[in-house]
């Protein structure tokens, strides 16, 4: 050993650098605790708590609007949190397509799901169960064991570059006529709804064209002629999308702050059109008007934002709790 | 030369010399308006098949039968971005000197491109 490090000094020095050395190191450590002590408190292998969110008893988006609406909202907020969430059905009465549709579109959006986990279960109710069987919802999701069988042929179609198409418009035409009308003749009403509401998620969903995804589901009503429709897509809704909002700033200058609802009529009869966007862009939901009111359509709603929208009997209203992106549901049938 | 007169408009007497049958020649399932948008739109109808024949009848002085009958429909964007713009590009006059339309199924639908010929949605500058 040399000389030098047996001397006192040193041994001094280098006791008080060691001491310094492992202060340094404990204050790096706490340091990195408190920034993200969250993260290393939590018990490493134990998941995040499983929340169960129970669905209204009506559960539908357009029978039941403002509770069905809240259901998803709560799920959000769940699975905003980090919680796993548990989608409840099984003690519901009533059941409609429209809230299948958006519980499968929800399940598949990361927007909403935040990559966190989501359970589900069945209706407890026979009939409800089948219908809930014959929807397709299983195809769409990941089951513990079989997959339940579902033989009826329906379409529920997630499309990912959100593009107009025709081709499953054509097959979702065919589907309800072959059932509905027991022919495949054309009835163009139903085919230019499909590829304008298309054309609208396309182009209005979001700030950028193409953006969000959409749905479409068919079901033919089993014990009857009828066939439901319903399409739609998670992104901004119509009245927060950009030729609505420039509209609605013109109007406010005119006439004050007005409800979404009041403006409506407006987007029917295509006056609203966007300053800046093509003009073109105002033509879509009026044609979806004009052929809703074909009696064959025996309903026709439209929920987007705070607004519900009944294009048969031309009730709008505005709703409290209000969904975000847009969702056409109507029904065919045969008189 | 003969003349004959078409709304305001008095053109040469021109007789048909090509038949579109858009379900047969095209699609029975137009889409949207532009490419970009998806398959079958009224941009990819006019330049694929339309445009050529367009010329073609301007150039050689007839007039095309545009067919609509057995068509699934006539999305307002599909009729914009086809007939539309062509009317945009070319002017209404010259468009309705070379066009006739029939539609066995439903006669609203040579209303509905006429009035986007005479009335064309401009695209976005």
């Amino acid at each position: 050993m040399k000389r030098f490090y047996t001397k006192s000094e040193f041994k001094r020095f280098n006791a008080k650098r060691s001491k310094d050395a492992v202060k340094k190191k404990l204050n790096r450590k706490n340091k990195n605790q408190t920034q993200s002590s969250s993260f290393y408190n939590r018990p490493t292998n134990t998941p995040p708590p499983m929340v169960p969110i129970k669905a209204p008893d009506d559960f539908s988006l357009i029978n039941n609007t403002e509770l069905t609406i809240e259901y998803f909202n709560n799920a959000h907020y769940e699975l905003k949190k980090k919680n796993r969430i548990l989608f409840d059905i099984s003690h519901i009465k009533t059941l409609t397509t429209d809230a299948i549709a958006v519980q499968i579109a929800k399940i598949k959006d990361q927007r909403f799901h935040f990559n966190s986990g989501i359970l589900g279960n069945a209706p407890n109710d026979d009939n409800l169960k089948k219908l809930f069987l014959q929807s397709g919802f299983y195809e769409y999701v990941n089951t513990m064991g079989t997959k339940p069988v579902n033989n009826k042929k329906l379409l529920i179609h997630e499309i990912t570059n959100n593009r107009v198409e025709p081709d499953i418009a054509k097959s979702a035409c065919l589907l309800g006529l072959r059932h509905t009308f027991q022919n495949e003749e054309i009835f163009e009403p139903l085919y230019d709804i499909l590829i304008e509401v298309m054309q609208n998620t396309n182009n209005h969903a979001g700030e950028m064209p193409g953006v969000y995804d959409w749905w479409l589901h068919v079901y033919n009503h089993p014990d009857s002629f009828k066939t439901s429709y319903t399409f739609l897509d998670l992104g901004v809704g119509i009245f927060e999308s950009l030729p609505v909002k420039s509209f609605k700033r013109d109007f406010l200058e005119l006439f004050g702050l007005r409800p979404n609802h009041d403006l409506v009529p407006k987007l029917f009869a295509g006056d609203i059109k966007s300053r800046t966007a093509r003009p073109e862009r105002g033509k879509g939901i009026p044609q979806v008007f004009e052929c809703s009111q074909n009696s064959t359509f025996e309903t026709f709603i439209l929920i987007s934002n705070d607004v519900y929208a009944d294009l048969k009997t031309q009730n709008y209203k505005s709703i409290k709790t209000s969904f975000n992106g847009t969702l056409f549901y109507w029904e065919i049938n045969n008189k | 030369m003969e003349l004959c007169s078409i709304g305001k408009l008095t053109t040469n007497k021109m007789e048909i010399k090509d038949i579109l049958v858009i379900a047969k020649e095209f699609k029975d399932n137009p889409g949207a308006r532009d490419k970009k948008d998806g398959p079958n739109s009224g941009e990819e109808f006019l330049e694929d098949l339309f445009i050529g024949r367009f010329n073609k009848a301007i150039n050689e002085k007839y007039i095309i039968l545009v067919d609509l009958t057995g068509v699934w429909g006539y999305p307002s964007s599909f009729v914009s971005g086809s007939f539309g713009k062509l009317s945009m590009e070319r002017g209404a006059e010259l468009l309705l000197s070379h066009l006739k339309f029939k539609s066995d199924n439903n006669p609203l639908n040579i209303d509905k491109v006429i009035n986007e010929i005479k009335n064309p949605t401009p695209s976005k500058k």
